[in-house]
């Protein structure tokens, strides 16, 4: 029963580790490249999910000098999660925009077809 | 005689502004070319009075926008970061004017241009950086800038290459806001100098935070910086990009993020805690593999940037191994093999690159008898590969003698024993490049020396392998510094 609380209490952790985990086992074992990016998206907002879960207070109010609030969230980890997104962000339409070149190229997204066209190549 | 003070951040600015100008001039080539090299240049000049004032004066810190520590960002430009920002800035001007007057290799100038500015820019931030999170943003800029300037070549081989560096990269940086995250919940700040103080009261209370923050921070720059078992996107991006860009990437990028890594190790987390972790050693285990394996492969290539490609994983692990040691000498080693292994695989690069375009052959087998119709670059070419090797007299002797001293400081005589080993790997696949050029048949009697403006950086990078093998005592005392900062 203890684990249990515990697990509850540290449940935002706990999600951000699921979530991270969901996404380096779609990232290992998909072969299509647009799954792996939308692998590589969920691992990025389990890492957002876990900066911002620092800051969080149960009950806690914005941080603005009111009479009788007491209770305050840390802005600081979701001001820089903002930044964090912002970066996701263009790191998947960068990646996206390879995508597209590499289908023109390949005439494929499956990775493993990708490296055999290549291998062949290169023999 | 007007004030310094503003000079790290203006290394930053000038470069990014530049960057966001250059674009609009797709119309007037020649005035994006010129404030293209101009920025360099500037950058350059700022970067060596940085370093002259930072040895006259001690370590510099800029407070961005006026707000000091706890609340603004700062930069921290200690003689680390101001040694590895003049060697950025010298390295890359040389790189800005090969990339200004070789011939062109991708469909948008100014675009390119563009991007190596932003990447230069990203890595002068790097360096300097003094909070985490902002070192973080300029890894970030680092990354996109560094794969753009593969994916610009527009070849199939270099697309599909820079796409997986740009997942690999992209899970290292995740691993790396990952253990900023746990570093900042048990710290609560993320100003570098203030984690350390607050981390030698809470480190022994949380060490499960600290653990697997170390270990996600070493294996998120460890892919960044491709230390062996991650290096797997290495050879393929540099070996495909333009000229230019695999020059930039071999010579400085990868380094800029082992710098990150040993400036979050000695600013953030202290040396004690790298003292008393295992980490030092599974460092050791991996740099060594490194140099062995980097080598090994390299054997094997035939196609030339590929086996550059393969030696920046062996150099790589080069300079790991110092830092990792961690005797007085192996740390300045590996400080001297930042800037040595910038020049020579730079040189090696630019000199390849323009081989291949004169003359279309990619494969060391093809280059019979070259080295007569190419005389002065393939004279740059040995040099580099006999300063690669570590010949006496060349840059790569002095950086090699200090690794080996100090692994013999460090009482690890093993390490020596590997460097020498690795010497001997290296004439194993940098002597045929050579002997093939200069004997046998001459097969390619039409192929010319490109314009004295394109051998120009040959030249100069050429004659700083000779430099700094006869006279490394010029920057020696910026050396000595760094070495101290990360071994006291």
């Amino acid at each position: 029963m203890e684990i249990l609380e515990r697990l509850y209490g540290n449940i935002y952790y706990l999600t951000s580790v699921i979530l991270f985990v969901i996404g380096f086992h779609t990232m290992l074992t998909h072969r299509n490249l647009i799954k792996k990016l939308m692998a590589l998206n969920i691992m990025d907002t389990a890492i957002f999910l876990f900066f911002v879960a620092i800051g969080y207070r149960q009950g806690g109010q914005a941080p603005i000098l009111l009479p009788g609030v007491t209770s305050f969230v840390n802005p600081v980890p979701s001001a820089l999660i903002l930044t964090g997104i912002v970066i996701s962000v263009s790191f998947t339409a960068f990646a996206l925009a390879l995508v597209v070149l590499l289908y023109k190229h390949y005439g494929t997204l499956d990775s493993d077809e990708i490296i055999a066209i290549r291998g062949k190549k290169h023999v | 005689m007007f004030s310094l003070t503003h000079a790290p951040i203006l290394m930053v600015v000038i470069l990014l502004t530049a960057a966001f100008i250059v674009p609009l001039l797709r119309k007037h080539l020649l005035v994006a070319k010129a404030l293209f090299l101009g920025a360099g240049l500037l950058v350059t000049i700022l970067s060596f009075l940085v370093a002259w004032n930072v040895l006259e004066n001690g370590t510099m810190v800029y407070n961005v926008g006026g707000w000091a520590a706890p609340h603004g960002i700062a930069l921290v430009v200690d003689a680390f970061a101001a040694y590895v920002s003049l060697v950025i800035s010298v390295i890359s001007l040389v790189i800005f004017w090969f990339a200004v007057f070789a011939p062109r290799e991708v469909k948008h100038e100014v675009g390119y241009y563009a991007l190596i500015l932003l990447l230069t820019a990203a890595m002068h931030g790097i360096v300097m950086a003094g909070d985490i999170f902002n070192l973080f943003v300029f890894v970030e800029i680092s990354s996109l800038a560094a794969v753009a300037i593969i994916a610009v070549k527009g070849t199939k081989e270099s697309i599909e290459a820079s796409f997986r560096y740009l997942i690999l990269s992209a899970l290292g940086s995740g691993g790396l806001l990952f253990s900023i995250a746990l570093l900042f919940m048990v710290t609560g700040h993320l100003n570098m100098d203030l984690m350390r103080q607050t981390l030698e009261v809470t480190a022994g209370q949380y060490p499960l935070n600290v653990l697997t923050a170390l270990a996600f921070m070493v294996v998120g720059l460890g892919v960044k910086s491709a230390l062996f078992p991650l290096h797997i996107w290495l050879p393929d991006a540099h070996a495909n990009a333009p000229t230019a860009s695999s020059a930039l990437l071999s010579g400085l990028v990868v380094k800029v993020y082992i710098v990150a890594l040993m400036r979050i190790a000695y600013m953030t987390l202290g040396m004690e805690l790298f003292y008393l972790l295992p980490i030092r050693q599974i460092l050791l285990v991996m740099a060594s593999l490194a140099i062995v394996a980097g080598s090994v492969f390299a054997i094997v290539q035939d196609n030339i940037k590929r086996l550059l490609a393969f030696s920046t994983v062996a150099q790589v692990g080069y300079i790991f191994l110092g830092f990792s040691l961690l005797s007085a000498r192996a740390v300045e080693g590996a400080v001297w093999h930042i800037l040595i292994h910038a020049i020579m695989k730079t040189l090696l690069f630019l000199a390849v690159g323009v081989v291949i375009h004169q003359s279309g052959y990619k494969k060391i087998s093809q280059l019979h008898g070259l080295g007569r119709r190419m005389p002065l670059t393939f004279a740059c070419i040995t040099l580099g590969a006999l300063s690669m090797v570590g010949i006496p007299g060349t840059a790569g002797f002095i950086s090699k003698l200090y690794l080996a001293l100090g692994a013999l400081d460090a009482g690890q005589a093993i390490f020596a024993v590997l460097i020498l080993l690795s010497s001997l790997l290296s004439a194993v696949y940098y002597f045929p490049l050579i002997i093939t050029a200069y004997f046998g048949h001459d097969a390619s009697p039409t192929v010319v020396e490109p314009s004295l403006a394109v051998q120009l950086p040959l030249v100069v990078l050429a004659i700083a392998v000779l430099f700094y093998g006869l006279m490394p005592s010029i920057l020696l005392p910026l050396v000595r510094q760094t070495a101290l900062l990360i071994t006291r």
